[in-house]
C-alpha cells in the first residue's frame, strides 16, 4: 500500500513538474532556425568540431544524462527479472549436460579480434568531439568486444556485481560532472570552462563526459549480455 | 547507386518477412541493418550510421542467437498412442526421447494430436518431431524440420533402432 502510495506520489510530482517546466519552453522557442545556429556558432560555444557531439554534449547535455540513465534502468531490470529466476528451477536436470565445445577457430579468431575491437572502441570515444562516433557508439563496440571475450575462456568472468557497481558510479560521475559548470559558470550541464579558454582546453570536458559515457554504457550492455548468458544456466 | 541501394534495402526487407528459418532470419536482418547504415553514411549522418552498424549488425543479431540458442523446449506432435509410444513413462518410445533431450538440457513437450481439438493452432507453435505409424511397413516414423539443428543428432541416436524410421523434410511439408 505504502509502495504504491509513494509511487503514484512521485509519478504526480514527476507529471506537475514536467506540465510546469515545459509550459514556458513553448513560448521561448526561437523563431531562427537552430541547425543554423548550431552550424554557426557550435564550435566557438563548445569546442566541438562534430556538431552532433556538440549538441548530444553541451547543448542537450540533460537529454543525454537521462537517455544513459535508461540503460543504467534497464541493466538493473535485467539483474533483477534475472536473478529471482536463477533461484527455483522448475525441472531436474539430468547431470551430465552435454555443452557442445566452441570450435578452436572461433577462439583464434576471438583472441585475435578481442584487442583491436578494444582499441577500436575506445578510439571512437576519446575521438568522439573531432570525427563521428562518441560514447554511445564506442561503448556499443566494447560490449561487442566483451561479448566476443565470452569465447576466449581464460578471459571470461560472469560475476556482475563489480560491473553493476562501476555503472553505478559512472552515472554519477556523470552527474556530477554536468553539474561543476553550476558552480564554475553559474549555468548547469554545460562546459566547465568558460567560452574565453582556449578550444584546446575545453575539449577536455567533451573527453571525459564521452569516456564516462562510453564506459557506462559498455558496462551496462555487458551486465545484459552477461545475464542473458546465464540466464538459465 | 541510391537506387540500387533502396532495392537492395526493400529486397531484403521481402526476404525477412517470407523467411520462416530464424537462424537466416537474423543474418538477413544484420545485412539489412548494414545497408541501412550506407544509406545514413551516403546521407553525411556518419554518427547515427555508426551507431546503427554498431546495434543493428553486431549487437543486436548476437542478442537474439543468444536468445535462439535459449529455446529450450522440444515440442513434439504424436499422432500414434500405444505400446510403444505413449504418455506413460515407462514406454520405449518416450524413454528414448527423454534420454535426448535430458542430454540437451531441453524439456520436453509432448502433445497428442487426436486429443487436441484445435488443430490449427500447431501451425503456430513451433513444432519440432512429428512421430506417425506407418501403414506400409509398420515402422514409425519420425519427421524433423530440415532447419532445425538437433536433426542430425536425433538421428545419429535412433539409428540402431529397428522400429524406427527417420524422416527429414523441408520446413513447408511438416504440415502434410
Amino acid at each position: 500500500m505504502i509502495k504504491k502510495l509513494m509511487l503514484l506520489l512521485m509519478f504526480g510530482f514527476i507529471f506537475l513538474y514536467a506540465l510546469t517546466a515545459t509550459a514556458p519552453l513553448a513560448d521561448s522557442f526561437p523563431e531562427t532556425s537552430i541547425g543554423e545556429t548550431v552550424i554557426h556558432r557550435g564550435y566557438d560555444e563548445t569546442a566541438s568540431k562534430n556538431l552532433v557531439a556538440a549538441i548530444l554534449l553541451d547543448y542537450r547535455l540533460f537529454d543525454s544524462i537521462f537517455e544513459a540513465g535508461i540503460l543504467l534502468i534497464s541493466a538493473a531490470g535485467v539483474l533483477y527479472m534475472s536473478r529471482s529466476s536463477g533461484f527455483s528451477k522448475p525441472f531436474p536436470r539430468a547431470k551430465e549436460a552435454a555443452v557442445p565445445k566452441d570450435s578452436d577457430s572461433i577462439l583464434a579468431v576471438s583472441r585475435i579480434l578481442y584487442p583491436f575491437m578494444l582499441l577500436f572502441g575506445f578510439y571512437i570515444i576519446v575521438f568522439g568531439d573531432l570525427s563521428p562516433g562518441g560514447g554511445f557508439q564506442g561503448g556499443v563496440i566494447l560490449a561487442t568486444a566483451r561479448l566476443i571475450s565470452v569465447y576466449i575462456p581464460e578471459k571470461a568472468s560472469e560475476n556482475t556485481d563489480p560491473l553493476n557497481r562501476l555503472e553505478k558510479i559512472l552515472f554519477l560521475c556523470l552527474l556530477s560532472l554536468g553539474l561543476i559548470s553550476l558552480f564554475t559558470r553559474g549555468a548547469p550541464f554545460t562546459n566547465f570552462f568558460s567560452g574565453s579558454v582556449d578550444p584546446e582546453f575545453r575539449r577536455l570536458f567533451l573527453v571525459l563526459l564521452n569516456l564516462l559515457i562510453g564506459l557506462k554504457v559498455s558496462s551496462g550492455l555487458t551486465i545484459i549480455f552477461i545475464r542473458f548468458i546465464k540466464e538459465g544456466k | 547507386m541510391y537506387l540500387i541501394l533502396y532495392g537492395l534495402i526493400i529486397f531484403f526487407i521481402i526476404i525477412m518477412l517470407r523467411e520462416k528459418e530464424s537462424l537466416r532470419l537474423i543474418i538477413y536482418f544484420a545485412v539489412f541493418s548494414l545497408l541501412m547504415s550506407v544509406l545514413y553514411f551516403l546521407y553525411h549522418a556518419y554518427d547515427v550510421a555508426l551507431a546503427e552498424i554498431a546495434i543493428g549488425s553486431a549487437l543486436l543479431p548476437l542478442f537474439f542467437i543468444i536468445a535462439l540458442g535459449k529455446q529450450k523446449n522440444f515440442v513434439v506432435v504424436s499422432r500414434v498412442e500405444d505400446g510403444f509410444f505413449s504418455e506413460k513413462e515407462d514406454s520405449p518410445g518416450f524413454k528414448l526421447l527423454e534420454r535426448f533431450t535430458n542430454s540437451f538440457n531441453l524439456t520436453l513437450d509432448i502433445f497428442f494430436e487426436h486429443h487436441m481439438h484445435i488443430k490449427g493452432a500447431f501451425r503456430e507453435r513451433n513444432v519440432d518431431l512429428i512421430i506417425v505409424k506407418s501403414h506400409r511397413d509398420g515402422k514409425y516414423v519420425f519427421i524433423m524440420k530440415k532447419s532445425s539443428v538437433l536433426h542430425h543428432k536425433l538421428q545419429r541416436l535412433l539409428l540402431e533402432d529397428p522400429r524406427i524410421r527417420f524422416e527429414v523434410v523441408e520446413e513447408d511439408e511438416i504440415y502434410d
